[in-house]
């Protein structure tokens, strides 16, 4: 998939007015997600544009928010997703949402994966790196602990132009 | 000679509580108290918070102690009277009634059995006295609803009103400066800002002034609201009697 | 030349002491929510004491330095580190271009605060003060929380001398905060509404256990515990809300007002609490057990003095110039044998030795 395909995907979302567009073609699967309504203090809240898409997919980008981490196992292919905070695990934007993510599911780098709230401030949990969500470690609405492991993803190669 | 209870809200601040009700006369003495501390002000003061029955005053304990301002406040207000003078300041809210604008204003018109056209003329046709700002800056509480148009407040509050609304809550009448979530039934917008931190005087009106709802068109809307964002719009401000 | 930010923490703000002249407009005051702290990192590094600081939430910042300054951390401990390494808190800290403030785990407190030297970041001032008031999105740094990417520019850049830098150091405040102890106790003045209040409802208020929620934030503290009793019920006509105001809305509970609090409110309040005790409840985080004890207003603005003198001393001990850092005494005695085996191979110089 090129440049030139995502920019389509993106029009197409723009005219109708899509939050999510989730599309497989052959063994590419990409998934473009619009910045959500709610008002968040977290790093990956930009605006999803062509250019940012491309550099989704090409950076390896670790400056985002959470602890990434190779100690996480001796497999260095696993990324851990640590809690940066004590707080309240929540999986979902709101109860009656859909979870952010779920087993198995692949995700860009910087895609929202859960929230951490403390003292009534929600902190986004990103993914350090595109990867696919192989374990969660916390249930919905549970406390969690500073440096707490949150996610384990596996990194995959998203599949570039 | 008006008579005030002080009481204690702590090391740095006390109120002056000049009434029981809510009554023109009582919001008349207290913006006289507050010109008095105004005009001829007492060190350590910081801020003057004019509410519907009491006056809030801050100070720093560090310069003034509280028993040294007991007496020097009691002192300057004495004589303090209700405002004797005729003079008002009034500031006009040009409004868009209804239609999208005003999302309740069928509501409203049925609540008080009356058409469109008149509930916006019994709206529009006084000038309202701001008793008091609180809950957000530039929300002024404005005494005076014509009982007619007293509208219970919605059962579920939106979740965002926005800037510039105008609208009934209660027995009460006012614009949202900012967009905020609330209950009011809102009959009207303004193109106009109450509230703009960039502007000299960044709030329009203080307690004590008033505000007349003036029914513009929606193409005057678009206008207004166009020469408000560069900044060229006059706003329409005016003091009677003087 | 300033700092970039590479992480931005929950809620890291630009705040003074606040924003004053428009509380009877229906403007939050904002500013610091432990002034105490502030004050401190800001007189460390002989700030005034008003300059704006970074005040953080639960999670500290990762900052990365683009010019020579010096720091000072306050506050809750969340760990502070220089390039990794731990550094002091309540020290004046030296920090060179390129390297990295980071915070790691969180100890104690909950609101932590970082003064800068040279008179602190370049933001502009809005209606007199450079604190942001986050629900008007004005003030501080573009009325928002700091965000990854942002750069924020000193005042002064190029910091590389601060003088008398061993002096600048203090014991942490655990003491005052009372960090590891089990309760903590408040002391309030009563009123204005607490003839709202029966006496039993008092009793309550002054005799029980109340607990710190996470339903807290800048706007207030919420307490769990027993239910306070009023007469007639706790609707007031609204009137003026002083910060550190105890509120009791009709489910009984308090609610103690701070920085971002609404100017005016419609339930009645039992107490204030005083200045110099606010600091101490806004580092509790949840879970603490909080006791309110009554003191006169008289006694409470003693005590408010008695800060300010305390501050006043702390101001000149900084100042001193200090003998634990660079020694003259230790230099001259390593200088010495130096200067004497120079001047031994040169018969033709005069020694001077200082002591």
């Amino acid at each position: 998939m090129d440049t030139a395909s995502i920019k389509e995907l993106l029009a197409i979302m723009d005219e109708g007015d899509l939050t999510a567009l989730r599309i497989t073609e052959g063994d590419t699967k990409i998934e473009l997600e619009r910045e959500r309504a709610h008002a968040s203090l977290a790093p990956s809240n930009l605006p999803l544009m062509a250019e940012r898409v491309g550099e989704l997919l090409n950076i390896r980008d670790s400056s985002n928010g959470i602890t990434a981490g190779g100690d996480a196992s001796a497999d260095e292919s696993v990324i851990a997703v640590n809690s940066p905070m004590v707080g309240t695990f929540y999986a979902a934007p709101s109860p009656d949402e859909e979870p952010f993510v779920t087993v198995g599911q692949e995700v860009l780098s910087g895609q929202t994966l859960a929230i951490v709230e403390a003292m009534k401030m929600m902190y986004e949990i990103t993914a350090p790196a595109p990867g696919i969500v192989s374990e969660i470690l916390v249930a919905n609405g549970s406390q969690v602990e500073f440096e707490q492991p949150l996610f384990r993803l596996s990194a995959s190669g998203v599949a570039n132009a | 000679m008006a008579g005030f209870r002080i009481t204690i809200a702590g090391d740095s601040a006390i109120n002056l509580e000049f009434a029981r009700t809510i009554s023109p006369q009582t919001s008349g003495l207290i913006r006289s108290a507050a010109r008095t501390l105004e005009i001829d002000p007492i060190a350590g003061i910081i801020e003057l918070v004019p509410t519907f029955c009491s006056l809030m005053i801050t100070y720093d304990p560090l310069v003034i102690s509280y028993d040294e301002l007991v007496a020097a406040v009691t002192g300057k207000l004495v004589d303090v009277q209700q405002d004797e003078s005729a003079t008002r300041r009034i500031v006009k809210i040009p409004v868009c009634y209804g239609g999208e604008y005003g999302p309740d204003m069928q509501t409203v018109c049925e609540h008080a059995h009356m058409r469109e056209e008149d509930v916006i003329a019994l709206h529009s046709s006084k000038d309202y006295l701001i008793d008091m700002l609180g809950f957000m800056p530039g929300f002024a509480y404005l005494g005076g609803l014509d009982e007619r148009l007293h509208t219970p407040r919605l059962a579920t509050p939106r979740t965002v009103i926005e800037a510039g609304s105008v609208g009934i809550g209660g027995a009460q009448t006012g614009i949202y400066p900012l967009a905020s979530p609330g209950g009011w039934q809102l009959i009207g917008r303004s193109p106009i800002r109450p509230y703009d931190p960039q502007r000299e005087v960044p709030i329009l009106y203080s307690a004590g002034d008033y505000l007349r709802f003036v029914p513009i068109s929606e193409s005057e809307y678009v206008s207004i609201e166009k020469q408000v964002k560069e900044g060229t719009y006059q706003y329409d401000i005016t003091v009677e009697g003087a | 030349m300033g700092f970039t930010v590479i992480k931005p923490g929950i809620c890291t703000t630009i705040q003074d002491d606040g924003r004053r002249g428009y509380l009877g407009s229906g403007f939050s005051p904002s500013g610091v929510m432990d002034r105490r702290a502030s004050h401190i990192a800001n007189l460390l590094l002989s700030n005034k004491v008003n300059d704006p600081v970074l005040e953080f939430c639960l999670a500290g910042p990762t900052l990365r330095f683009t010019t020579d300054t010096f720091i000072a951390i306050t506050g809750g401990d969340f760990s502070p580190k220089l390039n990794g390494q731990p550094v002091s808190m309540y020290k004046a800290i030296p920090v060179k271009r390129g390297q990295m403030l980071s915070f790691g785990a969180p100890k104690t407190g909950v609101y932590g605060y970082i003064a800068i030297a040279g008179g602190s970041v370049r933001v502009p001032e809005v209606m007199g003060s450079r604190s942001t008031n986050l629900k008007c999105g004005v003030g501080g740094w573009q009325g928002r929380a700091l965000q990854t990417g942002d750069y924020l520019r000193f005042m002064t850049r190029d910091v590389e001398f601060l003088s008398n830098l061993g002096s600048r150091s203090m014991e942490n405040d655990d003491a005052f905060y009372g960090f590891g102890k089990d309760e903590l106790t408040l002391r309030v003045i009563m009123g204005p509404q607490d003839d709202m209040f029966t006496e039993e409802g008092k009793k309550t208020f002054l005799g029980q256990v109340f607990t710190t929620t996470s339903k807290s934030d800048r706007m207030g503290f919420r307490l769990d515990g027993p239910g306070i009793e009023t007469i007639h019920g706790s609707d007031i006509i609204s009137d003026g809300i002083a910060l550190g105001a105890v509120q009791i809305p009709s489910h009984g509970r308090p609610i103690v007002m701070l920085a971002d609090r609404q100017t005016t409110g419609g339930y009645a309040k039992i107490a204030t609490v005083c200045s110099v005790d606010i600091p101490k409840l806004v580092q509790c985080q949840p879970g603490r057990k909080i006791r309110f004890s009554m003191i006169s207003v008289q006694e409470a603005q003693a005590l408010l003095r008695e800060e300010a003198r305390r501050v006043a001393s702390w101001e000149k001990l900084v100042k001193r110039p200090c003998y634990g850092g660079v020694s003259p005494r230790r230099t001259a005695r390593r200088l010495t044998p130096i200067l004497e085996a120079q001047a031994k191979s040169s018969s033709t110089q005069k020694l001077w030795i200082m002591d």
